[in-house]
């Protein structure tokens, strides 16, 4: 076999060594440091996170298709859309109208003024 | 053969390297064994003292980071060998390949790292202008003396091919090492 014809700088093998010897002993400390990686913690964050969101997704549609307990009358004007009422309903809505404005005496209306 | 080169047993080795108590002797010790022959295996295979101080200290450092993993279907230093070649290899084929053999012998005389005689020089700088897997076959086998089954597993090449390419390589280098006399 031939002599080694290469050659290396002056203390380069002891260098090296205490290099890579840091360079192993300083991984596996940051490593031991490091809280649980992030991905395994992010996970169940996330989950919760989705859980969470597609209870308050559900709760707004739920609350859209459920018609609201009114508790005012004004509520409950608010809440009735027309296209709702049936058609007896609006029939008897025009009825209503007439029946108030007919329940209605102007001229004891007037007295009760004076 | 080389890869006895590891005077302990592999498993005890790996377990005292994994063993936070005695990890940094553990790999004084491997480093010991290990950190020269991976070095001028390298140095072959690259041609320059640069490129293979840092490809062997990432070997090191990447040989210790997937260590947990080590299975021992190879022997310890077979597995160092295989990080060192792979490395080496992508390297290689990173670099503008050497045109001619006089270009490469030409960056070896220029190395002060390099004190080879005549022939040791023209052996180098031909075996420098094989292309990267030819050239770490060479090494292997011809420096190295690994068995086939090791190169295999370092170069990631079947048996049958290694030994296609181990001939082709010295067909290669034998002219050239002639036309240089």
């Amino acid at each position: 076999m031939e002599t080694n014809p290469h050659k290396v700088p002056q203390d380069f093998f002891e260098n090296q060594r205490r290099e890579i010897l840091a360079s192993v002993l300083k991984s596996d400390t940051s490593m031991a440091k490091k809280p649980a990686r992030i991905y395994s913690l992010l996970r169940p964050t996330l989950a919760v996170a989705a859980s969470l969101a597609g209870i308050f997704f559900l709760t707004l549609f739920i609350n859209e298709i459920t018609p609201k307990e009114c508790k005012t009358f004004a509520c409950l004007l608010e809440s009735t859309d027309l296209s709702d009422l049936s058609e007896t309903e609006e029939a008897t809505l025009e009825e209503w109208e007439y029946e108030l404005y007919e329940d209605i005496d102007i001229e004891q209306l007037e007295n009760l003024i004076q | 053969m080389k890869v006895d080169i590891i005077k302990c047993d592999d498993k005890d080795l790996v377990s005292r390297i994994l063993d936070e108590r005695t990890k940094e002797r553990a790999f004084s010790e491997l480093l010991g064994y290990m950190h020269e022959p991976i070095y001028f295996h390298l140095r072959k295979m690259l041609g320059n003292h640069d490129d293979a101080a840092d490809a062997t200290q990432n070997t090191f450092i990447q040989f210790h980071t997937s260590l947990s993993g080590f299975k021992f279907k190879s022997k310890l230093a077979t597995w160092i060998y295989t990080v060192a070649t792979r490395k080496g290899i992508d390297i290689i084929r990173k670099r503008k390949a050497f045109v001619s053999i006089e270009d490469a012998e030409y960056q070896l005389k220029s190395d002060v790292y390099f004190d080879g005689n005549e022939a040791s020089t023209k052996l180098h700088a031909a075996i420098l202008t094989l292309p990267a897997k030819q050239r770490a076959v060479f090494i292997l086998k011809y420096f190295e003396d690994l068995d086939y089954k090791s190169i295999s597993e370092a170069t990631g090449t079947s048996v049958g091919a290694l030994k296609a390419s181990f001939h082709h390589a010295k067909e290669k280098i034998k002219p050239l090492l002639i036309s240089q006399v």
